[in-house]
């Protein structure tokens, strides 16, 4: 208690230069934050993809435009056809969405709609990504379970190029499946698969309103219809794709981790020296009342500690405000275990380096020596 | 008790510009003396204060605090007598600015719970008929009531010793002799005061007078 009411005396005595301190500090954490989230996100981008690759997936491309004034629930094959029958370009698919009972539903929605619902393309490529999916198009029917026929034009075969993207500044943890589609184009895809190759992912892609459709009695049929365009290209190469497009981006990523880092490293010592020579006169002080060099370390580090705390603080704000005014993509930072992780370890090689300074400091120094120097 | 055998301090001994600040100090302090060491600006009497007060190592000789051989003593044990048995009075007060009196008077009680550490401290503070200023910044205080605000830290833990390192060194010579009287007041009530000055003004009010020259002791 005692070293906490020290600490704050001495913040109180340089309350700016304490106040730029834990700025800096709380800036270190976000820069630090921003770093590891964008690490983390290349591999949680992927991820969610990596179980619906394989030789059941197939990419689509739909053309068809459904005529709804809202979001429509069809749940009867009159209702169905009747939509199906006055499609009109000026709507599109939204989601369609199969049910275990055998209906499915059609959403489309008018280009505003589905503009608004698309999320904002602040950064990344997603254009030169999308493409890499393929673009000759080529009518195909697709059977619902019903017997109903859909007609969609696929995105076309899965070039040798195809990977998934990454998303640079998109944060990952509220990012689905969906999502990544709907960041493509103002066109839509759709992942064609069946139930047992989307295994644990279904609630996720039914959740992200992804553009799911079951195939549950035709399987065969809908493959065979698909099989020209969606398994030309082995889903390992697709995986080789993306993991070489991660390092690829990885590589473009480094001078930033690299400055991060040396940023956080020179920052760190420098918070570290400053507070130290902040304190110089207090700690002179400190050992005439009979501390000990230990005890004045401590102080020091206990200084530290509640300043790292301030800062973690002061910067899990900055971000929360950020997320509450939906910004927070705009730093690209995700509050992960990672981030966590990393922040506890940058505080406690704060709190170590912050008692090595002052312990090197007054290692060979008597107190008296010091003493006529602090005062 | 207080007794130092052959002390001599050397500065930098390894290197080649070392410097022997002390040189065969020998003398010793009973309990309740009111002393003063005197000596020019460099005569090496601040060093030896410094060592009594165990801030400071000596490079040879002995030194022995109420019996116990402080050589080979601890880091930790002698920053605990130097907590408990010394109270050190700085020429420049060594007050932290930004502190009120009752803050800097409640330094060092560090290990005792707060209530009792706030009684101790008024009380301390009392003695030195400053409990007006308690509240008040450091910074706000004149020379004499710093100095008394120094003094009030130094015995609130109710050491026996009091060492003071030009305690009137700032001070006009009126309030330098107010502090000198509380000084003498202090010695009356049983406590040991060391005084290391360059002003005989000062060493003539103390009971007795150590003269060092040179890092040497000339008389006493």
């Amino acid at each position: 208690m005692n070293t906490i009411k020290i600490t704050l005396l001495a913040f109180k005595k340089n309350t700016f230069t304490f106040i730029l301190v834990i700025a800096q500090l709380a800036v270190l954490f976000l820069a630090e934050n921003y770093m590891v989230s964008a690490l983390v996100e290349r591999e949680m981008q992927f991820s969610p993809f990596k179980p619906v690759f394989n030789e059941n997936t197939a990419f689509v491309y739909d053309s068809e435009y459904v005529k709804n004034a809202a979001m429509l629930g069809i749940d009867s094959k009159a209702s169905r056809e009747m939509l199906l029958c006055e499609i009109k370009d000026e709507y599109k698919i939204y989601d369609v969405m199969s049910f275990t009972n055998g209906e499915y539903t059609v959403y489309s929605v008018s280009d505003d709609i589905y503009a608004s619902l698309a999320l904002p393309l602040a950064f990344g490529n997603y254009g030169s990504a999308v493409g890499s999916f393929g673009t000759p198009a080529g009518e195909k029917e697709i059977f619902f379970p019903d017997g109903t026929d859909l007609k969609l034009e696929t995105s076309g075969a899965l070039t040798a190029s195809t990977y998934i993207p990454t998303m640079m500044s998109l944060s990952s943890q509220d990012m689905t499946a969906g999502d990544f589609y709907y960041t493509s184009v103002n066109e839509r895809n759709i992942i064609l698969t069946n139930r047992s190759s989307i295994g644990g992912y279904e609630q996720h892609f039914r959740l992200s309103s992804g553009f799911l459709i079951e195939f549950k009695s035709d399987t065969a049929r809908n493959f065979e219809a698909l099989k020209g365009v969606a398994l030309t290209v082995p889903t390992t190469e697709i995986a080789e794709n993306t993991n070489k497009a991660l390092k690829k981006d990885l590589l473009k990523f480094i001078p930033l981790v690299g400055t991060v880092l040396i940023i956080v490293i020179i920052g760190i010592i420098c918070i570290s020296i400053i507070i130290f020579k902040e304190s110089e006169r207090r700690n002179a002080v400190l050992w005439i009342c009979g501390y000990s060099r230990a005890g004045i370390i401590g102080v020091q580090t206990v200084g530290i500690a509640l300043m790292t705390a301030l800062s973690v603080i002061i910067s899990l704000a900055t971000y929360g405000l950020l997320k509450i005014s939906g910004n927070e993509m705009v730093i690209g930072i995700n509050l992960t275990f990672e981030n966590f992780i990393v922040t506890f370890i940058t505080c406690m090689l704060l709190s170590a380096i912050s008692s090595v300074v002052p312990a090197l400091k007054c290692r060979k120094v008597s107190p008296a020596e010091y003493i006529r120097r602090a005062l | 008790m207080i007794e130092l055998k052959n002390i001599t301090k050397i500065y930098n001994s390894k290197k080649q510009y070392c410097f022997q600040a002390l040189n065969g100090i020998s003398f010793a302090v009973n309990d309740g003396d009111f002393c003063a060491i005197i000596g020019k600006s460099g005569s090496g009497k601040s060093t030896l204060l410094h060592i009594i007060g165990m801030l400071d190592t000596f490079s040879s000789g002995e030194y022995f605090f109420d019996k116990t051989d402080v050589s080979k003593l601890n880091e930790r044990t002698v920053s605990k007598i130097r907590a408990r048995s010394i109270g050190f009075v700085k020429q420049d007060f060594a007050l932290i600015d930004e502190y009120s009196v009752l803050d800097n008077v409640m330094i060092p009680l560090y290990p005792i719970r707060s209530a009792e550490k706030k009684k101790k401290a008024l009380s301390a503070i009392e003695k030195l008929g400053i409990l007006k200023l308690a509240n008040k910044y450091v910074s706000q205080l004149s020379g004499g009531e710093k100095q008394r605000v120094a003094i009030a830290r130094a015995i609130v833990n109710e050491p026996s010793i009091i060492l003071a390192d030009e305690p009137t060194g700032s001070l006009d010579s009126k309030t330098a002799a107010d502090i000198m009287s509380v000084f003498k007041r202090l010695n009356d009530e049983g406590k040991t005061v060391i005084i290391v000055t360059h002003d005989m003004g000062v060493a003539n009010q103390c009971e007795r007078i150590i003269e060092i020259s040179d890092g040497e002791i000339v008389s006493q």
